[in-house]
């Protein structure tokens, strides 16, 4: 190189600066797409490795199945090479927050901890045991609502294990949040508990801890924390440590085993003490009891002595009465009767005057009577002789008045009637007429004998009565003595009677008492009976307690026992090979190193292409000028060694722009993206000068290459040869002119135009590649876009259609479904049994969840399995599983594979594959539950109760989430729209990716179009010149010019679309979470779009390009070919 | 009046802080129909007389009239439709679009004109029937020529300007090349401007304009023109 070609190439530059910016950005372009994708996965390592150092994150994990004591910690400080050990307890519990129930992990801290300090973002520490701090703001966060500063949380057991078992408190208030940096990774593992995934963590002070042990030691060692965590030497450094670890375990398990046995030993000694003197006691009340009996039995005898006495006495007493009584009466009867004797005769001779007078009385009414009759049978005789003589005078008188009978007679009569008349006169009745005087004589008789009682002979039997009274009673007067003298000796023996009665009484009364007091003895009895009785029962109680108490102090002694030596006492020693957030973030961080090898090999494609044309055509102007040096005498060396260098140092200068941009700005995007699924900090530049110096070198390489193969073809030439000017490209009939009929039809400017396109093929195909990645690009942008905000419609709508989910409380899934599906707004509802499970892949095991059906016709409403992967119509029908279709992809599995799942208790089960289905979220296996039972399983599923509602107004779920809240038996409530809408907020922020890939879409088309048309339009200067002095208007000649570039574009765009759909899954696959399995969805919009977009793009080109097409003068036409 | 008038044109050219004054003041007239050689040496200024009569520059003063056109007051996009309608360009490098092939070469004048001739006529007229299909590359430079002849003709123009017609032909070629120009001249009455640095060509003009450093040197009549086919250079 001579001065005068130094200077000849730095005019060069400045008078084609245009050309030469071309090429630099070219390779800029390439270099930071190569170098910055390149550079991004040593990068995101590289901050994972400061960010493990910056809060000492662990190297080894230590776990136990028992648990690790502070002995251990301290045996653990001792192995070699540690540098630091840690313990922490943490436990798995739910939480309720909102209305979802959340499984969680409580992670103990200590302030000021070595290891894993937490990362505090907002917020406070806790200042005591009830405080606690919430896991920062994290994808999985956005998606099931995070915690705030404040609220307060309230663990509640997901076991048997009650939370106080474990903790102090169960209420903490959130004072903070924060990162584990020991897990920045969105998965935070599985639990054995609630869902069987831990949706986040809470730190509790170490002080809140109840538990006197550690769930898991941690340790540094020394010297790895200098190391790249991503190296073999840092596991060089840690390896020993391990393996020492492992070691020490094997002891500190035997010694854990010897001291378990030794506290049952212990126990079992104090249990055997305590059960003799309960033994004891026992037998002292044994006898007791025995003394009671046989006091009771003494007593029972003397009871029935005294009754048989007491018997014998009640007898004499009731002969003694009878005979008493008897005399009693005897006397008492002879004593009245002699009253009564005494009392008649006293009483006759108060009535013998009486009797006297009676006598006299009825002597002279008798006499009276008889006087009476006398008179009555005078007067009716004499009546009667009257009568008669008056009837016989009457009769002479009538035969004789005077015969001297009559007179006679009459004076008879006469006679007779004085008589009478005396009679009559002596009766007092002297002037009554002697019927008159007997009626009245009559009359007075029977006053006479109405006052005796009777005819006459009574009143005679009267007399006679009366008087055989009077002589009874002169009679009975002399017994009356003799009577009084018997009573006075009836009297006397009365006196003793009741003297004997007396006595008898008192004997009544003493036996009275007697019995009274048998009756107490008896009672006194009766109760010592039942107190003895239930003394007894007491006794056999107590024995059978004691007896139960022994059998089972013995039984939980030997269950101990076995239990110590059955447990396998093992010590888990994992190192970061085994963390799984390292891992994670390291396959991810491999995935995106693998995507960059195959992403700029496009834009290096390109840059070759750009800068060969560029450098041809620059060739290709300069001939004269190549000519004229090599005629002076210039080597081709030299003459070659200006375009190198031309291109050469617009490549170097380009790479230099290159790394300094790319690798800044796609680490960080790359790294900022990736983020959005991990917690790590700021971005940590990794300088990697073998990467830039290799990207560089090769893109300048293939510049370089591209310039010298457009050199040296024309530097074969001789001078004369490259001083004349080129011979034209000659025009050449095209293929598509066959088809006549196509081709007839084509104004000639079209068939200009295809034949420009035919006839430049370097442009042609650069061009094309271009566009093609331009296109595809933004398919794939676009398409990411629609495949991941298609994860929502798909999952939520097409293939699940109920709208929440309820987990119930134990066993009563089936009764709450039947009693949800009566609630106001819910249509129907579905009992669906879950259980969580593992399956294992990419060395790692995964949740995943088993899902029993028990009436496939029934789940029909509730969720559509769509078959994938070649599967057939997936059926619950057999005796297999159903699976979904990214677990079968990660599984590597087909119809008809057999599937292996681990359950919770680590129980690993085969199951045939029956189908394969659609399915964005979470790992789910499928089986009927007469499958299921087949498996004999020890676990039992939880309930999930699937609803399907009227509405999904957020007012009405919050409503009924509420009222399904206020039921027995429901853990939580979570309605998808929620979800959804949380979902939807995540990965809108993934939709940054979209808008790099239509950047760099963007940028691949400007750079391509803008190079190439500026090359089209300076190789066809004098064309363009010519057309317009022809008469061309600027639109025509536009038109003329644009319409190869838009052809270009469109045929690019076209197989864009092609390579955007291959690109698009190549994005997706590394995109895709563990748990969420993206779509492979790319709508006919966004070909669309992809399609209208780079055509937008080209126009802008074109647009652009109308400034240069105005500005070629017309005169040009005119100049002689160079 | 005359078909073409220029009245005191000047054109200066900006060379960074140079002024050069390619035209300095030109006044001529050319008649309906004439055939009028232009001859100057390199520089002279008849180049910069073609662009500005072919509507391809713009003056910086005077005044450019052709028929009842003040050309020279024209924008750009009068120009263009100047260009088109009125004017045919003969090139001394022919300027054919090597992509079309002969016929579409003289479609493409054809297309964008108003009353453009019948182009197999045309192509008949300058004897390259035969060759249509023919790709520029494929035929000769004397044939190229008549190409682009028939290119400009084909548009019907009221002036044909020719720059260095036979600049790149050989001495037979370029005869044929004048005679067909002649034969247009004459046949369809076209006026015919050519521009030459060859003063051996001036015999077969009608009327020969000398230019000398941006100013017109000489006009000559020449009432007995020969034909091309009788000229000797």
């Amino acid at each position: 190189m001579t001065p005068a070609l130094w200077k000849d190439l730095f005019r060069e530059i400045r008078h084609s600066f245009g050309r030469y910016l071309s090429i630099l950005l070219i390779t800029a372009l390439g270099v930071a797409f190569f170098a910055g994708i390149k550079a991004s996965a040593p990068d995101m390592k590289n901050s994972a490795d400061s960010y493990l150092d910056k809060y000492n994150v662990q190297d080894i994990q230590v776990y136990s199945t028992v648990g690790l004591s502070q002995k251990d910690l301290d045996a653990l400080k001792k192995v070699d090479g540690v540098e630091d050990a840690q313990g922490q307890f943490s436990a798995d519990f739910l939480v309720h927050n909102k209305n979802r129930e959340l499984t969680v992990r409580a992670l103990s801290y200590t302030e000021g901890q070595s290891i894993n300090q937490p990362r505090l973002i907002e917020g406070r520490f806790p200042e005591n045991d009830h405080e606690c701090l919430a896991e920062a703001d994290s994808a999985t966060g956005k998606i099931f609502g995070s915690f705030s500063i404040g609220q307060k949380i309230t663990f509640y057991s997901g076991n048997d294990t009650p939370v106080l078992d474990t903790l102090k408190s169960e209420t903490y208030t959130i004072v903070g949040k924060a990162y584990d940096p020991n897990s920045f990774s969105y998965v935070h593992g599985s639990s054995s508990i609630g869902s069987g995934t831990i949706d986040t963590f809470f730190y509790i002070p170490a002080s809140a801890v109840k538990a006197d042990y550690f769930t898991e030691v941690d340790l540094t060692v020394r010297g790895a924390k200098k190391l790249d965590t991503y190296s073999s030497a840092y596991f060089d450094q840690t390896d020993p440590v391990t393996e020492e670890v492992e070691t020490l375990a094997d002891s500190r398990t035997a010694v854990w085993k010897e001291e378990q046995l030794a506290k049952v030993d212990d126990e079992q000694k104090k249990a055997d003490k305590e059960l003799a003197e309960a033994k004891k006691k026992l037998d002292d009340a044994k006898k007791e009891i025995d003394e009671s009996q046989k006091k009771l039995d003494d007593a029972r005898k003397e009871i029935a002595d005294n009754e048989a006495l007491l018997a014998s006495s009640k007898k004499q007493l009731d002969d003694g009465r009878s005979q008493l009584n008897a005399g009693k009466t005897q006397l008492q009867d002879g004593m009245k009767q002699l009253d009564d004797g005494i009392a008649k005769i006293e009483n006759a001779k108060t009535e013998l005057p009486a009797l006297k007078t009676q006598k006299e009385q009825l002597e002279t009414a008798i006499a009276g009577v008889k006087s009476i009759d006398q008179a009555i049978t005078g007067i009716t005789q004499l009546s009667q002789g009257i009568d008669l003589l008056q009837k016989q005078i009457d009769a002479m008188k009538a035969e004789n008045p005077t015969s001297p009978t009559i007179p006679v007679l009459q004076a008879q009569a006469d006679a007779l009637d004085t008589q009478l008349r005396n009679i009559l006169a002596s009766a007092g009745l002297a002037s009554s007429s002697p019927s008159e005087a007997i009626s009245s004589l009559n009359a007075q008789k029977s006053v006479i004998l109405a006052q005796i009682g009777g005819p006459l002979d009574v009143a005679s039997s009267l007399l006679k009565q009366v008087d055989d009274a009077i002589a009874l009673i002169q009679d009975s007067a002399t017994q009356l003595d003799a009577l009084k003298a018997q009573k006075k000796e009836l009297q006397a023996k009365l006196g003793e009677l009741e003297a004997n009665e007396k006595t008898l009484a008192e004997n009544e009364a003493k036996y009275n008492q007697g019995v009274a007091e048998l009756e107490k003895a008896k009672t006194d009895l009766a109760d010592g009976e039942k107190k003895l009785e239930d003394g007894k029962a007491e006794y056999e109680d107590g024995l059978a307690e004691y007896e139960d108490k022994k059998k089972e102090a013995q039984d939980e002694l030997n269950d101990a026992r076995k239990t110590i030596e059955d447990t396998e006492a093992e010590w888990i020693v994992l190192d970061r090979n085994s963390h799984y957030s390292y891992k994670d973030y390291e396959a991810c961080a491999d995935r995106m190193d693998g995507i960059a090898s195959v992403f700029p090999v496009f834009f290096f494609l390109v840059a070759a292409l750009v800068c060969m044309t560029t450098m041809t055509r620059m060739v290709d102007e300069q001939r004269g000028e190549m000519g004229t040096l090599k005629a002076l005498g210039y080597s081709k060396g030299q003459i070659a060694m200006k375009y190198l260098l031309y291109a050469g140092s617009a490549s170097v200068l380009g790479s230099i722009l290159g790394c300094a941009v790319g690798m800044y700005v796609f680490p960080m995007i790359i790294y900022s993206a990736w983020n959005i699924m991990y917690n790590l900090e700021a971005i940590q530049f990794r300088f990697q000068p073998a990467l830039m110096l290799f990207a560089s070198l090769s893109v300048t390489l293939v510049v370089l290459g591209a310039a010298l193969l457009s050199i040296i073809r024309e530097l074969r030439e001789v001078p004369a040869q490259l001083m004349r000017p080129k011979a034209a490209k000659a025009g050449k009939r095209i293929l598509l002119e066959r088809v006549d009929w196509f081709w007839s039809k084509l104004s000639f400017m079209h068939k200009v135009t295809l034949r420009n396109l035919f006839r430049y093929k370097k442009r042609f195909f650069m061009t094309v590649i271009g566009i093609t990645g331009c296109s595809a690009l933004l398919v794939a942008g676009f398409g990411l876009n629609d495949s991941i905000a298609d994860i929502v419609p798909r999952q939520f709508r097409t293939i699940y259609h109920f709208n929440a989910q309820v987990s119930a409380e134990g066993d009563s899934g089936e009764e709450l479904a039947k009693e949800l599906e009566k609630e106001d707004g819910v249509k129907s509802t579905f009992n669906l049994q879950t259980l969580p499970v593992t399956v294992h892949y990419d060395g790692k095991d995964v949740s995943a969840t088993l899902n029993i059906i028990d009436d496939p016709e029934a789940f029909k409403p509730f969720m559509t399995f769509i078959p994938m992967n070649g599967s057939p119509e997936p059926s619950l029908e057999g005796n297999g599983a159903l699976l979904s279709v990214k677990t079968a992809e990660k599984l590597g599995l087909k119809t008809g594979d057999a599937l292996k799942f681990k359950t919770a208790d680590n129980h690993t089960v085969e199951i045939p594959v029956d189908g394969i289905f659609e399915q964005y979220t979470g790992h789910m296996i499928y089986i009927s539950e007469n499958t299921f039972d087949g498996l004999h399983l020890k676990e039992k599923p939880e309930s999930t109760i699937l609803l399907i509602n009227e509405d999904t107004d957020p007012e009405f779920e919050s409503d009924l989430g509420g009222r399904i809240m206020n039921r027995d038996g429901v853990r939580s409530v979570m309605f998808y729209s929620a979800t959804i809408d949380n979902f939807e907020d995540m990965i809108s922020s993934i939709q940054m990716v979209v808008v790099v890939l239509v950047l760099s879409a963007a940028m691949l088309a400007f750079v391509v179009l803008y190079n190439l048309s500026n090359v089209n339009i300076s190789e066809r200067m004098r064309e363009i010149a010519t057309i317009k002095v022809l008469g061309f208007t600027e639109k025509e000649v536009n038109a003329y010019i644009n319409r190869e570039s838009i052809i270009l574009a469109l045929i690019g765009a076209a197989l864009g679309l092609f390579l955007g759909i291959y690109l698009h899954d190549l994005i997706m696959n590394l995109a895709e979470l563990d748990t969420i399995r993206f779509g492979r969805t790319i709508f006919w919009q966004s070909y669309v779009y992809a399609m209208a977009l780079t055509m937008l793009f080209a126009f802008i080109v074109n647009w652009i390009m109308k400034f240069r097409l105005r500005k070629i003068e017309m005169v040009e036409s005119l100049k002689a070919v160079e | 009046m005359s078909f073409i008038e220029f009245k005191n044109v000047r054109k200066d050219y900006k060379m960074g802080e140079v002024v050069i004054h390619a035209l300095d003041g030109v006044d001529f007239s050319i008649e309906e129909g004439e055939f009028v050689i232009i001859a100057g040496a390199s520089g002279a200024g008849k180049s910069t007389i073609l662009n500005l009569l072919g509507g391809m520059d713009t003056v910086s003063s005077g005044e450019i009239r052709v028929g009842d056109k003040i050309i020279s007051d024209f924008s750009s996009k009068e120009l263009t439709l100047y260009r088109r309608d009125d004017v045919g360009f003969v090139f001394q490098f022919y300027n054919l679009i090597q992509n079309l092939t002969v016929r579409e070469n003289v479609e493409l004048a054809a297309q964008i004109s108003k009353s453009p001739l019948d182009i197999t006529e045309t192509l008949r007229s300058v004897g390259l029937l035969d060759r249509e299909k023919n790709f520029p590359s494929q035929i000769s430079g004397g044939e190229q020529q008549r190409v682009a002849i028939a290119r400009a003709i084909a548009k019907n123009p009221r002036l044909l300007l020719c720059d260095e017609p036979t600049g790149a032909l050989d001495y037979q070629t370029g005869k044929q090349v004048l005679e067909v120009l002649q034969d247009i001249c004459k046949k369809e009455k076209t006026t015919v401007v050519v521009i030459t640095h060859n003063l051996a060509l001036t015999p077969i003009g009608d009327k020969i304009i000398r230019v000398r450093s941006g100013k017109i040197e000489s006009i000559t009549r020449n009432e007995h023109p020969v034909s091309a086919r009788e000229i000797e250079y």
